[in-house]
């Protein structure tokens, strides 16, 4: 993928350009907000990663900018600002996702990912997602394991369909709070955990291979098909 | 001395007395020089009047008449001064003992010193002299001692008035100063003992309807606020050290085992693993504080809209249930309709969740059925979100610590959590101008959050 990363700290550039190099993507790097729009606005990239403190020329004003220029270019915000009014703040701007510094590469990665597939046309005409012997009816919003069909509640379902379009990467609580349930905060109690555990036992019958992969500190993850 | 001229009020205080002393001066030069004035005038004019009598008795008795006239007057008034001079000065009748040198003889008034005669004092005189006829010269004047005597008194009163009023100034000034100095060293002896640490010390208010008792007030109320905020502060660093040693030990201990190259891989792995999910714990922390400070600014009001209550808090309910059936808490939702509130979304979420996850937390605690309730509803102009459960509550005493940032009871201590929930969402409820109050619910802890309806 070729990625647009706005970012002005030379520190956090260098180390998000040296990680995404390394999993082999194209990567430009634009030091002030200007700069970066004209580079966004080209549409040559596949995703944007961007800082909103930036000289200049704010993120937010970057993005608003895009979006009514309708470039549609996923976009993901990195920002010390991570307070849960900066993060609706964000995503009302026009952006995919929203990371707080200080951040994992990792996250970042994977967030990256999971906002680039989500966008690409391909997503949208699927009608079944495979993983292993578990489907995903996504006409009928169902899930069906070998021979047996899945009760699931309406978010279990939806869990699982993120999981399953992020197949063989991990997800964070994050990840899910944010794109299952909508909630742009933290619950003090483990809660995403408990939906996990519950829907894992819904889709793993006793006997049956364990689809779903607890990584610590991470989150989780399910089998690649 | 020094220290007293050193402040600005006395250096006023002595010029402003300093130029009333000069204005009483000045009058005073005035009033003498007028007053002597007038009175040498009266005196010539008397003078004047008694020549021109004496003048009338030559003309109808002669100089023998005159002569007794004189010898009459000179008996009767001290203060007066005759000389009738005959040829070459002898001296005729009157008082004096010889005629003057630089007398005028034009009826003009001069001033010259004499001799008396009967006493041999040497006098002041005011006087005129007349040549009555040839070789027959009058003089007529009036001793000016006593006009030099009440000049004195005048001047003596002028002087004991000025001496008056400056003892009045310097005492006035003294006193004022005291008073000006002596507030402004209240305010300096509490600011002191606040820059030395004492920061409950207040400026003492003697008066609080004049201008230093309002400063006073005014000032109490700032050094209030900044107590507050200084002594939260101190509150939030220690249970920060307090609360992150904990956790920042076993990360440390986590990290040096697993640094341990000798260990198998899964249990390096294990070790990693745990080091991980401690530091997301501290983050976690870390990011409900920076939301309370945050909500407290009122930094997310901009993005306030109409927010319906009622599936809000279900789809919160929703998000716990599972949760709270493997804790074994019974929890409940009771809404319907539309209880619309002027809000922001994310956040009544977080308030909603927060006291969801407190009240699940401490119901748990219970020993047989637990319950746990949620339910909003409109109560005429107030919207009103309940949780409530059936856990061991908080004493009534202990209500108001427990809103308080870090303000986790003792005996709660050692459940997870970083204390900050109940904190949080009193902040968030007073971003919505509403107010979170804790109640008894027999037994367990009713918490209830009311805030006004959108229009």
């Amino acid at each position: 993928m070729r990625i647009l990363v706005i970012e002005d700290e030379a520190r956090t550039a260098d180390f998000i350009e040296k990680g995404l190099r390394e999993k082999g993507h194209t990567v430009d790097v634009c030091r002030t907000g200007p700069e970066g729009l004209t580079h966004a606005l080209n549409g040559e990239h596949d995703a944007i990663i961007l800082d909103r403190m930036l000289p200049q020329m704010d993120g937010l004003t970057i993005l608003k900018t895009l979006r009514a220029e309708k470039r549609d270019t996923p976009a993901i915000i990195l920002s010390a600002l991570g307070a849960t009014d900066h993060r609706v703040e964000g995503l009302k701007a026009g952006s995919d996702d929203y990371l707080a510094k200080p951040f994992a590469f990792s996250e970042l990665l994977l967030r990256l990912e999971a906002i680039v597939r989500r966008h690409d046309p391909r997503a949208a005409e699927q009608i079944e997602l495979k993983v292993d012997d578990l489907r995903l009816d996504l006409v009928g919003r169902k899930a069906i394991r070998g021979p047996r069909e899945i009760d699931l509640h309406q978010k279990e379902y939806a869990i699982l369909e993120f999981m399953m379009r992020n197949a063989g990467r991990p997800v964070t609580r994050t990840m899910l709070l944010t794109q299952v349930w909508g909630y742009q905060f933290e619950p003090q109690a483990n809660v995403v955990d408990v939906h996990i555990s519950r829907l894992r036992r819904k889709i793993d019958a006793p006997g049956d291979k364990p689809l779903i992969e607890t990584l610590r500190g991470e989150g989780y993850r399910i089998r690649a098909a | 001395m020094g220290r007293i001229w050193g402040t600005l009020s006395a250096r006023v205080i002595a010029l402003s007395a300093v130029m009333t002393l000069a204005i009483i001066a000045l009058a005073f030069t005035l009033t003498y020089i007028s007053a002597t004035r007038i009175l040498e005038q009266e005196t010539s004019e008397v003078v004047d009047a008694e020549l021109r009598g004496l003048l009338d008795s030559f003309d109808s008795g002669g100089p023998v008449e005159l002569a007794t006239t004189i010898q009459q007057r000179a008996r009767a008034d001290a203060d007066a001064v005759y000389l009738l001079a005959g040829p070459g000065g002898r001296t005729l009748a009157g008082n004096l003992r010889n005629w003057p040198d630089i007398a005028p003889t034009d009826q003009s008034w001069f001033t010259v010193r004499l001799v008396r005669e009967s006493s041999g004092q040497d006098i002041e005189v005011g006087a005129r002299a007349v040549t009555v006829e040839d070789n027959l010269r009058l003089l007529v004047g009036r001793d000016f001692k006593a006009q030099r005597n009440f000049e004195a008194a005048l001047i003596e009163a002028g002087a004991a008035s000025l001496l008056a009023a400056v003892l009045l100034a310097a005492a006035g000034g003294y006193l004022l100063n005291r008073i000006v100095t002596g507030r402004i060293a209240d305010v300096e002896g509490a600011a002191r003992a606040i820059v030395a640490g004492d920061l409950s010390r207040r400026i003492p208010v003697r008066s609080s309807g004049d201008e230093y008792g309002r400063l006073a007030v005014t000032l109490n109320g700032m050094l209030e606020r900044i107590e507050v905020l200084v002594t939260e502060l101190r509150t939030v660093t220690d249970s920060l050290s307090h609360d992150l040693r904990t956790p920042l030990t076993r990360l440390k201990t986590q990290i040096q085992r697993a640094a341990d190259a000798d260990l198998a891989g899964s249990i390096h792995r294990e070790a990693l693993g745990q080091a991980a999910d401690e530091a997301d714990r501290i983050l976690s922390s870390f990011s409900v504080m920076i939301d309370i400070a945050r909500a407290e600014a009122g930094a997310a009001r901009e993005q306030f809209a109409d927010v319906d209550l009622v599936p809000l808090v279900r789809d919160i309910f929703e998000f716990h249930q599972p949760l709270a059936e493997d804790m074994g808490v019974k929890l409940s939702f009771e809404g319907e309709g539309e209880v619309k509130v002027r809000g922001h979304a994310q956040l009544l979420a977080q308030l909603v969740s927060n006291l969801v996850d407190n009240a699940l937390k401490h119901g748990a605690r219970r020993q047989g059925e637990k319950t746990a309730a949620m339910s909003v509803r409109a109560d005429g102009k107030t919207a009103e979100i309940m949780v409530a459960d059936n856990g061991p509550g908080i004493p009534e005493a202990s209500r108001e610590a427990a809103l308080k940032r870090f303000g986790r009871l003792d005996d709660a201590r050692t459940t997870p959590g970083s204390g900050l929930g109940l904190s949080l969402a009193a902040t968030l409820a007073r971003t919505h101008d509403g107010e979170l109050t804790l109640d008894d619910n027999g037994p367990g802890l009713r918490v209830r959050v009311r805030m006004p309806l959108a229009n």
